[in-house]
């Protein structure tokens, strides 16, 4: 076909590129439309298939393993006096900063990338009057633990993912540092700590050690400060190495933690504002106080 | 400015007066134990908590009880370790599969040392020695869920249905409501949180320690009878105790579904979205 | 919000240096990983969830309540001597836990009392000399939360006050 196209040549809108080809069909056989990863139908990752919350599942882990003290108690009783505390009469949606466009005079201001929202570098998220829709509930607890001297003797790493699931009763994952600092004796990739996530049952459970036990223990402590909080209601603590041994778990095997580490626990909440994540964890029991400003 | 509204309203409706506005206050009592599981939840609950016991890894006995200690000899003594299996004997349970000293067919129970002494523990003509309140070694015994007030069905006790919610009503000509309060004198008016507090101190005694959850009221209720309009204030008694002031005055402490049989009918259905179902 | 910062300075210096503190590691010499340890390889897909072992201890709180958590340790009773229910932070309409604090008489204290106005903190008596009754329109929430008859305890420490400063002069 090509080799009659190239002896007889008649001019039409493209016709190079099948000049240029020579020896096959330039159409394409079509067999999928969809596109199908043949690998993951291998018979032995057929385990893979079936949902992680499938009782089947090799990696099914019971959820609902027992009453939840601290969720019962925000469902029946905190979330609707949150919803009346927070009600303010008459509110409007507060609109964040958000990208602005350069105004549509010209052709290129239409189309050129917008410009950053006013204010600040990022956008900003709308914060909407609280109805029964949206009253702030926490949403998982992430801690970290930063260990610099894991730098120097590797196994500690070991001891402070261990410090973690002990406290926490979930597998803690190893953290590396991200960034090369050289006067700190960092290495991109080197490991330097652990960090765990917490959901559900266990969420619930740490809160309620933290706020009945181990908090009013801490004799210094005088609550979360109120400057703590990302702007978008997730609010962190800290915890010194001393502070960690009040945990029941570590009070009583001190021996078993020679070394024992900080921790950054960060309370996610879905609430908008840092105010009203702070009215959600006071009304879980945390307490909170100002910082005076020079100490 | 509720004087202002007063005005205005007198002058449209000159035949008829304006209501007399009022504050409610829906006083309640929250649950101190965890809420009872209906048969089924529990179900589920064992359901899903032996599941996971029988998922559980196997318990690090290396790491809390080393080799060699006191500690460890008592683990031993209370935890047996399974039998290995021998081609020679007969095994009625099947095969055992047994690895870390754990037979990973089942799920693994370990029973650990006691600082008291058990029943089960005792031998012939032994008794349990008496245990003082003050000795920290004590057998923790969680409380009973049901209280005296339970056993008596004294309903003006704050102590009755601990895993419910409570709430305060009063009875007021033979009709039992929630208290209700309107303002004494109507020259400054007060707010109407505050004439809630009030009442409550002027009910009960000011040996309260009560949280107001917002000043804002969380219901209307329009009384055509009376004339008034009452505004429910939701609070919470947090402590102290309830002593009628007035001895001749009713109250009860009543949960959701026994406010249903004591309350009017149409008053109940208006307001029940108010009460916790817990 | 709160209007808890009134004294404790004491404590935010104490905690500014244990957090500077170079610790130094127990045991850093003794411990060495063999890299010999061969981990039995799990295949992809075929890793059991990771549960740890549990136990259901029962935490006996200081005011007799009983709660129940899953914990790993193996100890299946505590009890506890001071705790939430106990707490001066937590229980501030409570007047029977006031306790004096140990640091209180101490050098950081002694120290406060003497420099305290260079700090700037001859402000603090306006806040502190307030009664109760006038200082309740400044009340937040916290304190609405704990009720309305709730007053501020004084937590240990001697208060600053500028009639003492006039009779030590």
């Amino acid at each position: 076909m090509s080799t009659s196209i190239s002896h007889n040549f008649i001019r039409s809108f493209s016709s190079t590129s099948s000049v240029a080809r020579t020896g096959y069909s330039t159409v394409h056989p079509v067999h999928h439309l969809v596109k199908v990863k043949k690998n993951a139908l291998k018979p032995s990752f057929q385990e893979f298939l079936i949902p992680r919350d499938d009782i089947r599942a090799v990696g099914y882990k019971p959820k609902e393993i027992d009453q939840d003290r601290l969720m019962d108690y925000y469902h029946n009783t905190l979330q609707s006096d949150l919803m009346l505390n927070m009600y303010k009469h008459d509110s409007k949606k507060i609109l964040g900063s958000k990208l602005r466009s350069w105004g549509n005079d010209s052709p290129f201001k239409l189309y050129r990338e917008l410009k950053k929202p006013k204010g600040s570098l990022n956008q900003t998220r709308d914060i909407n009057p609280i109805t029964f829709k949206n009253i702030p509930q926490l949403e998982s607890i992430s801690i970290q633990i930063y260990n610099k001297d894991a730098l120097e003797n590797p196994w500690l790493n070991i001891s402070s993912r261990l410090l973690l699931s002990q406290i926490t009763n979930v597998k803690a994952k190893q953290i590396s540092a991200k960034a090369n600092i050289l006067p700190w004796k960092l290495r991109r990739g080197k490991a330097c700590g652990a960090k765990v996530e917490l959901t559900g049952l266990d969420m619930s459970q740490f809160i309620t050690t933290l706020v009945e036990i181990v908090l009013p223990r801490i004799r210094t402590f005088q609550g979360i400060r109120l400057t703590s909080g990302d702007k978008n209601g997730n609010i962190t603590l800290g915890l010194d190495p001393e502070d960690v041994k009040h945990f029941p778990e570590v009070e009583a095997f001190q021996e078993l933690f020679p070394n024992l580490d900080g921790l950054h626990i960060t309370l996610k909440t879905n609430a908008r504002t840092d105010e009203r994540a702070r009215t959600l964890l006071s009304s879980l029991g945390f307490p909170f106080y100002k910082p005076r400003r020079n100490s | 400015m509720i004087g202002g509204l007063r005005r205005s309203a007198i002058r449209a409706y000159a035949t008829k007066s304006s209501p007399i506005i009022s504050s409610s206050l829906l006083l309640s009592r929250n649950p101190v134990v965890t809420a009872d599981l209906d048969p089924f939840q529990s179900q589920f609950y064992k359901y899903q908590q032996e599941l996971w016991r029988r998922l559980m890894w196997t318990f690090p006995k290396w790491f809390y009880f080393r080799e060699g200690t006191l500690a460890e000899q008592r683990y031993r003594q209370l935890n047996r370790d399974p039998v290995a299996y021998n081609p020679d004997l007969e095994f009625p349970r099947g095969k055992p599969e047994i690895r870390h000293r754990r037979d990973r067919r089942f799920k693994q129970e370990i029973k650990l040392p006691k600082t008291y002494k058990l029943a089960e523990d005792l031998a012939e003509g032994e008794t349990l020695p008496v245990v003082s309140k003050n000795d920290l070694a004590r057998q923790i015994i969680p409380n009973s869920r049901i209280t005296e007030a339970d056993k008596v069905n004294d309903l003006t006790s704050l102590e009755r249905k601990l895993s419910r919610t409570l709430y305060l009503i009063i009875n007021q000509n033979g009709k039992w409501i929630l208290p209700n309060f309107t303002e004494q004198s109507s020259e400054v008016p007060t707010a109407l949180h505050k004439l809630a507090e009030d009442g409550l101190y002027q009910l009960g005694g000011e040996k309260i320690n009560y949280f107001n959850v917002s000043n804002t009221p969380c219901h209307l209720h329009i009384n055509q009878a009376e004339n008034k309009k009452e505004f429910i204030i939701k609070s919470h008694i947090l402590s102290g105790e309830f002593k009628p002031q007035d001895e001749s005055l009713k109250y009860l402490w009543l949960t959701k579904e026994e406010l249903k049989d004591k309350l009017d009918a149409k008053y109940y259905y208006e307001i029940n979205h108010l009460f916790s179902d817990v | 919000m709160f209007s808890r910062s009134i004294v404790r300075s004491t404590n935010s210096i104490s905690q500014t240096f244990t957090r500077n503190v170079s610790r130094n590691v127990s045991m850093s010499g003794e411990v060495t990983l063999s890299n010999r340890r061969i981990m039995r390889k799990i295949k992809m897909g075929k890793a059991r969830p990771a549960i740890f072992y549990q136990f259901d201890t029962l935490v006996e709180l200081s005011d007799g309540s009983v709660v129940r958590r899953r914990s790993q340790a193996p100890k299946d009773e505590i009890r506890m001597i001071s705790d939430q229910r106990n707490s001066e932070l937590w229980n501030p309409h409570r007047s029977d836990l006031v306790s004096v604090d140990p640091n209180s008489a101490g050098k950081i204290q002694k120290f406060n009392e003497r420099y305290s106005l260079f700090e700037g903190k001859a402000d603090i008596p306006s806040e502190t000399d307030e009664s109760p009754k006038q200082s309740s329109a400044k009340k937040d929430d916290f304190l609405a939360l704990l009720g309305e008859n709730a007053t501020e305890v004084q937590k240990g420490g001697k208060m600053f006050s500028k009639k003492e400063l006039k009779t030590r002069k």
